[in-house]
């Protein structure tokens, strides 16, 4: 790709050290918002910024690094005015130079979905502000950052409302992790994708602890690499750093060595540390960085899976011929996506495709939710899949990563619509070799509409390595020849384009009986022909059999070590309790051990003679009771009755997918909205009695932590309920939950209200007018039942 | 980069405290499960801490820790005698929070034991955290570790504690609008440092959030634990 012009000035870029240990040690108090003196002091500021300048710094990061709307609430000053006079400090420094004053943005100060409670689209509009506030500035540096989510909301809200260079830096650790858990590789990838002009690290360590965070990033990315040190370690008496100004240049130089072009430092670093180094670096040749050859890979925060073997992609989040899926889409249901999605990744799912497309419902609301909800329960990178380039586009927004879209195609229309999103977010693609006239019979022709999608693709600068071609698998009852010509497309395109192909593998034995054994023979025939990324159903364990034993037999599982540790001593493991259920194990056996998978087989042998409202009111309901009286008396615990309740849950999830097959209406008691109010993080606590209610036959309207005191509202109305349940841990937060309350009586007062909570006293519930004081979980079933029914 | 410390195996009766059953009415096979979840939460903990030692000065109403107000009548008691505090905030990391919150979509029985280890985990790497800061200030008396939210000592205080402590570069914690930690599982707490023996003073269930629910205090117990975030 070609380099910003900005690393024409000099073969090496030289960055200022640390305004906030030079403000430290000029008076300001420790805990002072350092943005302030933009306004208050401009004449310290410029005067840290000429030091650096005369050290040698041929960028200075102004003063902006906090000066975000939330942490400048309570300075007085609006965050245009703190940027602005930032900027200007860094302008008075510079004037007479060529220097140049970069708009310095830093992390938010708060943590984003889905563990916090900042929303994605809200970080955006936070960095939008200082971006658009930093107009005067001549670059952009996005710094100490440890969440991938946030910086990526930086770097978007940089790249659509500037067209400056943007420089980004995290902050890692020595196990080469972020404190959010980013790895090196699923920054590079992520951030070079989404155009970042060079990427590095600052902040974290010593220069010495982060040689090796160094080297990996030299591994991954193209891109000038940055290395912002701080000057080791703060003395907590004295708070003096512990790395003096020699040793941080000999370190400093060894970063040269790998071809690392931009430098500075970070805390505790002065002008005495720049100089010192600036001067070891100017007496250093400058080394031309070899640049790496970077697999092509996905990734989410956390985990980068390189796509040089096999991989398999999950298909099983589609609606496509799916009754229950669909119906839960209708009915909001995410809780049922997460299952599909918890399942194949327990299964071993590389990669999981999403597919949420249904007539009948807003495809785009449902896909930035349900991307939203993957990420918080899995690391495992996603293919995004719609038909719909806005959907796609809102969902490559919010994934936090770099995913695979799914798909663009031969046709002109497709080409001009999905090319540019995937370049925009760096994101790989999944190309199908059918265009205007439909799917070609013929493997040359297929390959032909491969050329041209990778011929579009790299002419739009996405990497040749990112594009992945579909050769499309024909029903083999129908078409017999067609698997051989699809093989044969995947061979060329793969042999002499030097692509790796996707495939869905399952369509090839419709209409044929024992499906399984054509779908697992063609699977391998495929690897063997260039199939890296099987679309299939991993909890079909010979599926996923056949690509591990393949990994094997063509020796890409090294030592057979992935194989081993999926089976081994599984066998021994699953037979004794499979027997145990075929005999003579009762439900209540099952449920009172927690056995979760029993409950299930049980409880489907028992649908077949019984009906559902049967056995929930005969056989579910009066173990959880037994167990619920026992748990009061004090003779089983939480633990206990959780598990009991867990199990039950499996037992209820066959009845529901039972009755979606027989098209009945679901049972279901009544409907009772819960939520952790504004404000708190803590819900466990909510979700224990969720899985409770839900075990009675309530509908649980679940809104999750944090949520705003209308919103419960909202929900409760919109749902008719007579019960809404709400917890709070803390006591900074019990007034969020009198807040609600207020609002549901004012506006909904036909509905009753339960509270809970660790810190919630029955007297403090009666104070904020709540109707019913929960001591936990069982009495919170106890007040439904007496509401709801 | 922040001073290392490693955990050991975890309390089990701590545990199971926090779980609010004792050890002995635990069947088998939640003793199994309980080793299971320790070891996952022992793979998935990365514990951090950070402090900093401030000069305590006082006037007659308000007590500083350097430039820092500290609120309430309580942590003034607390501090009595003491020239130095000790600012310490340590944590388990985002990624018991993560492995805690995905555990709830597979097994909520799971969850809760990995959510009272995490407590109990905590709580020990506060404790080895204060014995290494300990050992570096010998012939000094201390008290024990007092948090925000401990009697009147505001929850208000915790951000600026953490500021004061850089935390969020030091370790990665970071707090909401409404004054919560994340990582969740993370504590701040001040302790006292005196050049002279200091009166033992029981921690007791005055200063305590839970005095009016805890199920300890009912049967007349005591809980015997200190209270972190949890």
């Amino acid at each position: 790709m070609e380099q910003n012009p900005i690393f024409k000035r000099k073969p090496r870029l030289y960055l200022d050290g640390g305004m906030g240990t030079m403000l430290q040690k000029s008076g300001m108090p420790a805990g002072e918002i350092p943005e302030k003196y933009n306004i208050e002091h401009p004449e310290q500021i410029t005067a840290i910024h000429k030091a650096f300048l005369s050290a040698g710094a041929d960028i200075i990061y102004a003063n902006t690094f906090g000066a975000n709307r939330l942490k400048m609430k309570k300075t007085g000053y609006s965050v245009q005015e703190l940027i602005a006079a930032g900027i200007a400090c860094g302008k008075a420094a510079t004037k007479g130079t060529d220097a140049l004053v970069a708009l310095d943005i830093g992390p938010i100060g708060q943590l984003l979905e889905p563990l916090g409670t900042l929303k994605f689209e809200e970080a955006y509009d936070i960095f939008r502000e200082e971006i658009e506030a930093g107009a005067d500035a001549d670059l952009i540096v996005i710094e100490t950052m440890t969440d991938l989510y946030e910086t990526k909301a930086a770097l978007l809200a940089a790249k659509e409302h500037s067209d400056k260079p943007v420089f980004v830096t995290m902050t890692f650790e020595q196990n080469g992790r972020t404190f959010t858990g980013c790895t090196v590789s699923a920054m590079a990838l992520t951030l070079e994708g989404l155009g970042a002009d060079a990427i590095g690290v600052n902040c974290s360590l010593g220069p010495k602890e982060l040689l090796p965070v160094v080297e990996e990033i030299c591994r991954w990315t193209t891109l000038p690499v940055i290395v912002k040190p701080n000057a080791g370690l703060p003395d907590p008496v004295t708070g003096a750093f512990s790395v003096l100004p020699e040793e941080f240049a000999e370190a400093m130089a060894a970063f040269a060595a790998l071809g690392v072009t931009v430098f500075g430092g970070c805390c505790g670093t002065t002008p005495e540390h720049l100089s010192a180094a600036y001067q070891k670096l100017d007496s250093l040749p400058v080394v031309q960085r070899q640049l790496p050859e970077i697999p092509p890979a996905v990734c989410s925060p956390s985990v980068t899976v390189p796509i040089t073997e096999p991989r398999i992609i999950g298909e099983r989040i589609n609606p496509t011929g799916k009754k229950r899926f669909q119906a839960a889409l209708k009915a909001n249901d995410i809780d049922y996506i997460l299952e599909q999605a918890v399942q194949q990744i327990d299964a071993g799912a590389d990669i999981l495709d999403v597919n949420v497309g249904l007539p009948e419902i807003d495809e785009k609301d449902m896909m930035i939710r349900t991307v939203k909800a993957l990420q918080s329960i899995g690391d495992t990178p996603l293919q995004l899949d719609s038909t719909i380039p806005a959907v796609l586009e809102a969902a490559l927004r919010v994934y936090n990563g770099k995913p695979i879209v799914n798909s663009v195609n031969g046709e002109e229309a497709s080409l001009q619509a999905i090319l540019p999103l995937v370049k925009k977010y760096g994101a790989a693609v999944v190309g199908l070799t059918l265009d205007e006239n439909g799917i070609p019979k013929k493997a040359d022709e297929r390959f032909a509409i491969a050329k041209r999608i990778l011929e579009r693709a790299m002419a739009l600068g996405i990497p040749k390595q990112d594009v992945y071609i579909d050769c499309l698998t024909l029903t083999v009852s129908a078409e017999q020849d067609g698997a051989a010509e699809t093989l044969k497309a995947m061979k060329r395109v793969h042999e002499e384009l030097g692509l790796r192909t996707v495939l869905g593998v399952s369509n090839i034995s419709f209409g044929l009986p024992n499906r399984e054994a054509v779908n697992r023979t063609f699977l391998t025939l495929a690897m063997e022909n260039g199939l890296f990324l099987p679309i299939m159903n991993p909890n079909i364990a010979s599926m996923t059999e056949a690509v591990r034993a393949y990994k094997v037999l063509k020796g890409i599982d090294r030592s057979c070590m992935q194989y081993i540790a999926s089976y081994n001593g599984q066998t021994a493991a699953t037979k004794p309790a499979a027997t145990a259920t075929d005999q003579n194990m009762t439900l209540a056996y099952a449920m009172e051990h927690g056995l979760k998978k029993e409950c299930g087989t049980i409880t489907a042998k028992l649908l077949e003679t019984m009906e559902p409202m049967e056995i929930i009111n005969t056989m579910l309901i009066p173990v959880l009771d037994e167990t619920g009286n026992r748990f009061e008396q004090g003779k089983v615990f939480l633990p206990q009755l959780i598990l009991t309740a867990d199990a039950a849950q499996a037992a209820f999830a066959v009845i529901k997918e039972t009755m979606q097959q027989r098209n009945q209406a679901p049972v279901s008691k009544g409907k009772i909205v819960l939520a952790t109010v504004k404000g708190d993080i803590h819900d466990i606590g909510k979700n224990i009695v969720k899985v409770l209610l839900e075990n009675y036959g309530y509908t649980v309207i679940d809104l999750g932590k944090d949520v705003p005191c209308q919103a419960v509202v909202d929900a409760a109305m919109e749902h008719q309920v007579k019960l809404v349940g709400l917890s709070a841990l803390m006591t900074t937060t019990l007034c969020s939950m009198e807040e609600t309350i207020k609002l549901l009586q004012e506006q909904y007062p036909s509905c009753k209200t339960v509270v809970g909570g660790a810190v919630l006293t029955p007297d403090y519930a009666k104070q904020i007018h709540a109707d019913f004081y929960a001591k936990d979980a069982k009495d919170t079933v106890d007040v439904a039942k007496q509401i709801v029914g | 980069m922040s001073p290392c410390v490693s955990l050991s195996p975890l309390d089990r009766a701590e545990t199971f405290r926090y779980l609010g059953m004792m050890e002995a009415a635990a069947e088998e096979d939640l003793l199994k499960r309980l080793s299971d979840c320790e070891k996952q939460l022992l793979k998935h903990a990365v514990p951090r801490y950070t402090y900093c030692v401030l000069p305590l000065t006082r006037t007659e109403s308000v007590l500083y820790a350097d430039t820092l107000l500290l609120e309430g009548s309580d942590i003034r008691q607390h501090l009595e005698g003491c020239d130095l505090a000790v600012l310490l905030t340590a944590t388990l990391g985002i990624a018991v929070d993560v492995l805690i919150d995905r555990t709830q979509k597979r097994d909520m029985t799971n969850a809760l034991i990995l959510d009272a280890l995490a407590n109990t985990a905590i709580e020990q790497v506060c404790d080895k955290a204060e014995q290494q800061i300990q050992e570096t200030m010998p012939n000094r008396f201390f008290t024990w570790r007092f948090s925000p939210g401990y009697g009147d000592f505001p929850i208000a205080s915790q951000p600026k504690l953490l500021a004061m402590l850089n935390a969020a570069r030091q370790v990665g914690i970071i707090t909401t609008d409404t004054h919560l930690m994340t990582p969740r599982k993370s504590v701040t707490a001040i302790f006292g440092c005196s050049h002279s023996p200091l009166p033992k003073r029981r921690q007791g269930c005055s200063i305590c959030q839970m005095r009016e629910t805890c199920g300890f205090r009912k049967k007349g117990a005591h809980c015997g634990g200190t209270e972190s975030n949890l």
